[in-house]
């Protein structure tokens, strides 16, 4: 973990406009409606918690505290509280950054990602081998998940992290193309690509990708979290390979063919089935434990009609 | 231009914006994020000098509101700083409603929209140091207020003194008909010894000239007329030096600054006498 040395830092008024931002900040957007809540805030109340800075010849650099600094300048102030702390190394200045704000701020994931190969190359040279994801985590105060969904960003080709660059500077509400978009879709198709390699239209990962870009834009695909069903339908060995491939195939291609109809056509008969003898065999530790004289008129009624149900099934009858 | 406290996706809005002031409207000297006063607790997104010597301010952002404007806005006012402010705004995909523009152009803030061929000026910016006088129209006759909201318009538009100039004018034509009937109802003293009555038309003959008439011949009856002083009939006189005064084009901000000061209390002043003089002809 990484030490911040508290002790060592004075708090002092300084101007504002001697200020500059710290250019290995990992947060890059700024959206105007999340900065003009923090605006009101300091206009009535000031700045109630001290930014970090530390010195630079003449001037300051932030470690935290951007959007405050920037809201000051808004709203002209001439100064602004400080703690001004030791000039760190670039790792410590990074990780400083990560501990401060990751914990405390929702920032974009793909703030997060864009900084996490660097973090990794200079943990690397300090220890002489490659971090684990648990030593990452250690050190930037990040869930081991949210590691792994940074990595899914950070992995995916150029063009379309700059799409969600776009996506991200729109207001939360107007976004489409989001970070959990991306996330979602790629957790499914790194699966399909592990369980069933060569599903893809001429082996092309990112051709399927398009397609399903487009399908979501268009509404054929009409929720991200359909993407869940491309593990599902990837990974169903109860069911015959040809038809979950026939599946998918068609998924992949640019057509009408939604998720949802994929997953209706190929495994959502055997998963039904799992379901039913998941719940059957916990209602039958549940009627384990029960003794005949514990069951009240109600539950008998019930039982009694669960009974008749399930023998009219086994014998192929309607008849209920 | 650099911007520090800008989110990123509005930079090219901005630059647009003031390109598109300097080339449409002759602003110069822009410069960005900077303090236009170092009281005035907000730094627009840019700023520069109209010809008029206004401050012309843009505060670009996703969409038409006033979230951070109303007490900069408020601010200006108090201060009387020349400022024309503008929202800006990129053309978004469906048009915003028609309603959250005129919110902010009835604080006296400026739209314009920024498009991909070029920027369009949705509403005017009014200047805000003539933005908060104070005159009430419900105070005056139904008759009037029609009057009074062209001087309004004329007082934010880009010839101010135009809005005290309806004024006067309507000071002048309600005591020319006070006057009269002070005459008529016998209240001005008789005529001493020797001396002419004046042929003077007190309906169309030169203003100054029947002001002064009336004050030597109006005789002060507190009980009969009570709010009719020699304080108000001073008033009136007084507000004729201001009527056909032209001032020169102010050279610099501060000059606009005192200009538009001095004539948002001319103003103020100037609907002050004319509800007093409403008042007094009631009262003959």
């Amino acid at each position: 973990m990484v030490e911040v040395s508290a002790e060592e830092a004075r708090l002092e008024q300084i101007p504002v406009d001697r200020i500059d931002r710290n250019p290995e900040n990992p947060r890059i957007i700024f959206r105007g409606d999340e900065l003009n809540q923090l605006l009101r805030s300091i206009r009535t109340r000031g700045v109630q918690v001290p930014v970090s800075v530390y010195k630079e010849g003449a001037r300051y650099v932030l470690i935290d505290g951007e959007r405050r600094w920037r809201c000051s300048l808004k709203l002209n102030r001439k100064t602004i509280p400080a703690l001004v702390q030791r000039k760190p190394d670039t790792l410590t200045n990074l990780l400083l950054m990560f501990n401060i704000h990751a914990l405390r701020e929702q920032w974009d994931l793909l703030t997060m990602a864009s900084k996490l190969p660097a973090i990794i190359e200079l943990l690397q040279k300090r220890k002489g081998a490659r971090p684990t994801e648990a030593e990452i985590s250690d050190e930037t105060s990040l869930k081991r998940s949210t590691i792994r969904r940074c990595k899914l960003l950070v992995d995916l080709p150029q063009h379309y992290i700059d799409d969600i660059l776009v996506e991200l500077k729109k207001p939360k509400r107007e976004q489409k193309l989001t970070e959990d978009f991306f996330i979602e879709m790629e957790r499914g198709l790194k699966t399909v690509e592990r369980a069933m390699p060569n599903v893809f239209p001429h082996g092309d990962k990112d051709r399927a990708r398009r397609v399903l870009i487009k399908k979501f834009r268009t509404g054929v695909i009409d929720s991200r979290i359909h993407f869940r069903s491309l593990p599902k339908i990837a990974r169903a060995d109860e069911v015959d390979e040809r038809t979950r491939r026939r599946a998918l195939a068609e998924v992949f291609k640019d057509n009408n063919y939604s998720l949802a109809a994929a997953y209706q056509d190929s495994v959502a008969e055997m998963y039904t089935e799992k379901d039913i003898l998941t719940r059957i065999s916990s209602l039958a530790a549940r009627i384990d434990d029960l003794e005949p004289d514990e069951l009240d008129d109600a539950l008998r009624k019930q039982l009694s009609a669960l009974a008749r149900r399930i023998n009219a099934l086994l014998e192929g009858s309607d008849a209920i | 231009m650099l911007y520090k406290i800008l989110p990123e996706n509005l930079h090219s809005a901005a630059d647009r914006a003031v390109d598109f002031l300097r080339n449409d409207r002759g602003v110069t000297n822009f410069k960005s994020e900077e303090a236009i006063d170092a009281d005035l607790q907000y730094r627009p997104t840019a700023y520069g000098i109209s010809p008029e010597k206004y401050i012309v301010a843009i505060e670009v952002q996703d969409r038409p509101d006033m979230a951070v404007l109303d007490s900069a806005v408020l601010d200006c006012a108090t201060r009387s700083l020349p400022i024309k402010l503008f929202v800006v705004f990129p053309e978004p995909a469906t048009p915003w409603p028609e309603r959250d523009v005129e919110k902010i152009h009835q604080r006296g803030v400026g739209a314009i929209e920024v498009r991909p061929a070029t920027s369009v000026v949705l509403r005017e910016a009014l200047p805000l140091s003539l933005f908060a006088y104070r005159l009430d129209r419900q105070l005056f006759p139904k008759k009037l207020r029609g009057t009074l909201l062209d001087a309004e318009n004329a007082l934010r538009s880009n010839n101010p003194p135009q809005g005290c100039t309806i004024l006067y004018q309507e000071i002048e034509d309600m005591s020319r008909k006070m006057i009269e009937k002070t005459k008529k109802k016998k209240l001005w003293r008789k005529l001493k010894a020797g001396e002419k009555a004046s042929r003077l038309n007190l309906g169309t003959g030169a203003w100054e000239k029947v002001l002064e008439l009336f004050e030597d011949f109006y005789v002060v009856d507190r009980k009969k007329v009570p709010d009719l002083t020699a304080n108000l009939i001073h008033r009136i006189e007084a507000s004729t030096s201001y009527r056909n005064q032209s001032a020169h084009k102010p050279k610099t901000t501060q000059e606009r600054r005192d200009r538009d000061r001095e004539t948002r209390t001319r103003f103020e002043s100037a609907a002050d006498l004319l509800l007093d003089i409403i008042k007094v002809s009631s009262q003959v």
